[in-house]
């Protein structure tokens, strides 16, 4: 057991339940160096905090007992760390070392907020992992934000979610960068809503080049500004941008970073972004002068609409662009393209291509089990026309989970049928 | 049919065919490569294993060779679409060609098919060592795979009250 390779280790650990994940996380250091590693990838996606999808159903499940929401929860903790012996009270609190601050009603995370501070700094160096709620209702959330940095030495990744711009800057503009601590460990950062520039390049200018993981939501910044942010994370290799325009934001900062996995999110929650104007030709020709070697991943969700006006395109005569990214091995894309002239394009010149999801976004399948004659019956087109590279084609749905009351993503995977035995 | 010969660490060569031998992403990648080299489209491409003794790799060829017309799995098929492939592709064969091995068996053949790129046969095998760590205690894992602990002084105790704290929770 031993000698097994770090990806094997992984293989196996993904098939236990938590409970037997939390044994194995104390046989020895390598396997809990293992399983932290591989919950901080599988499970730790900020954008699955407010978009379900399988590893947002993960987030639920692991991160119970890890989100504050009010003081009693602070008192709870309290509590249950008053029965252990002096000895083991400066233990870590955090399931997953995973911490999330959530507001549910003002009163509430007002009274969380007053007791954040003397946990933060007691506990603080325990956690991995921040989800932090900001509200200009509490000026407290605000203030206590540098407690972050100054207290959770070992932090991995934070999210930060509902900024309000010009409270947070007062704020911010008090801070003294200088005395910002080193944090070696600190690589993901995300902002979730109402996300001001200037709040982005304050930390940029502190931990930017050790940022690999970038998720941004409602940012609020001119095109000079992209310009001048994206510069100060010369590390970064996954970008995700939901809500943005998306063709005015990779204009100006794929130029700069040789990104490889990159995830876009359009038209969800945001009207004046609408939808309409977006279609998958116009991103990918947007696109197409930055792919390079290194672009792997892509990723695009949302109600992209086809410029085809007839889409039962005619693909005998289609002549697939020689501009399209050759280096992409996994595409991800809305069901609702499926072959039109724009998919095609996409994918007709990926040689590579291994992996390929078609996520449903209008609901035509919600709540509704796939069989395997109407999975072939979609996939046929793609089995023929694509390289046999690809073996699997998975097509995201959801489906309501009346445990958790609300909907979680179903996917449904699709071989490439079997060819004829060879005689 | 055009056939490619392994050799084994220790030597033991394997006669197999070509196309049963591509369903290996390393062997794959050997008979390519080899094709690529070499000026006679005839001649038989001879790769040797220098990691897989011969009895486990006698092991992975008759796996192959019963799943021979199954779909090719993509080396990272978990990550995205979730577990369960293992389940949904391990048959009664599979049950039975597993059942007699014990653990150090499992393991090299794990090994094995790390190495040579067989997703089905590592998912299958890591399936059944996931079933024996399932439901036992950190001490019965340590034995079972003969692992000692190699946390220090308190760090031992410190892992396992942070266990206990988030089991209570």
């Amino acid at each position: 057991m031993e000698s097994l390779p770090t990806e094997v280790l992984e293989c196996i650990f993904s098939f236990l339940p938590q409970d037997s994940l939390d044994s194995c996380f104390q046989v020895c250091d390598r396997w809990a160096e293992v399983i932290d590693k591989m919950l901080k990838k599988t499970m730790w996606n900020p954008w699955s905090a407010n978009n379900p999808t399988a590893e947002a159903m993960l987030i639920f499940r692991h991160t119970a007992g890890s989100k504050f929401e009010s003081a009693e929860h602070i008192a709870e903790m309290r509590n249950k760390i008053s029965k252990l012996t002096p000895s083991e009270r400066t233990k870590n609190p955090f399931k997953n070392r995973t911490l999330i601050i959530n507001m549910k009603n003002t009163k509430d995370f007002t009274a969380l907020h007053q007791g954040l501070p003397e946990m933060i700094k007691e506990f603080g160096g325990h956690v991995h992992h921040l989800l932090y709620y900001v509200n200009h209702l509490v000026p407290q959330s605000v203030e206590n934000m540098w407690l972050i940095f100054n207290n959770m030495k070992n932090i991995r990744s934070v999210t930060f979610y509902s900024l309000q711009m010009d409270v947070v800057m007062e704020w911010v503009n008090r801070w003294d960068m200088s005395t910002f601590p080193t944090l070696p460990h600190f690589s993901e950062l995300g902002f979730l809503g109402g996300i001001t520039f200037q709040y982005i390049e304050v930390l940029a200018n502190v931990y930017g080049p050790q940022i690999q993981k970038l998720s941004l939501r409602f940012v609020t910044a001119n095109g000079d500004k992209f310009d001048r942010i994206v510069g100060k994370f010369p590390n970064l290799n996954f970008l995700k941008v939901f809500e943005l325009d998306p063709r005015e934001f990779y204009r100006r900062c794929l130029k700069h970073i040789p990104i490889r996995h990159l995830s876009i999110s359009i038209g969800r929650e945001r009207k004046e972004l609408d939808e309409n104007q977006f279609n998958l030709i116009d991103i990918m020709e947007t696109l197409r002068p930055f792919f390079s070697e290194e672009f792997e991943i892509l990723t695009l969700f949302g109600n992209l609409k086809s410029k085809c006006e007839d889409c039962s395109c005619n693909f005998d005569g289609f002549q697939a662009s020689p501009g399209s990214p050759k280096s992409l091995k996994e595409v991800a894309i809305p069901l609702s393209l499926l072959g039109t002239h724009e998919f095609w394009e996409l994918l007709l010149n990926v040689s590579n291509l291994r992996k390929l999801m078609l996520m449903e976004t209008e609901d035509n399948f919600k709540n509704k089990v796939l069989g395997k004659e109407e999975l072939q019956n979609l996939c046929e087109p793609i089995w023929r026309r694509l390289s046999s590279d690809l073996q699997t084609i998975s097509i995201r749905s959801r489906e309501f989970n009346k445990i958790f009351g609300r909907c979680f993503p179903v996917i449904f995977t699709c071989h490439r049928p079997r060819p004829q035995i060879e005689l | 049919m055009a056939l490619v010969r392994v050799i084994s660490s220790d030597g033991a060569a394997f006669l197999v065919s070509q196309r049963l031998a591509k369903r290996s992403g390393k062997l794959k990648t050997e008979i390519e490569t080899f094709r690529k080299s070499s000026d006679n489209s005839e001649a038989q491409p001879e790769i040797r294993i220098v990691t897989i003794r011969a009895e486990i790799l006698r092991l992975v060829l008759q796996w192959l060779q019963q799943h021979q017309n199954d779909p090719v799995l993509p080396a990272n098929q978990n990550e995205q679409d979730g577990r369960g492939d293992a389940e949904m592709g391990q048959s009664q064969w599979d049950r039975d060609f597993l059942a007699p091995m014990d653990l150090g068996i499992v393991m090299e053949l794990i090994l094995a098919a790390n190495h040579l790129e067989v997703k089905g046969l590592l998912d299958i095998t890591c399936k059944l060592v996931e079933s024996k760590i399932t439901g036992r205690t950190v001490d019965e894992i340590r034995t079972a795979f003969k692992l000692k602990s190699d946390f220090k002084g308190n760090e031992e105790e410190q892992t396992r009250l942070e266990n206990r704290w988030c089991v209570e929770n």
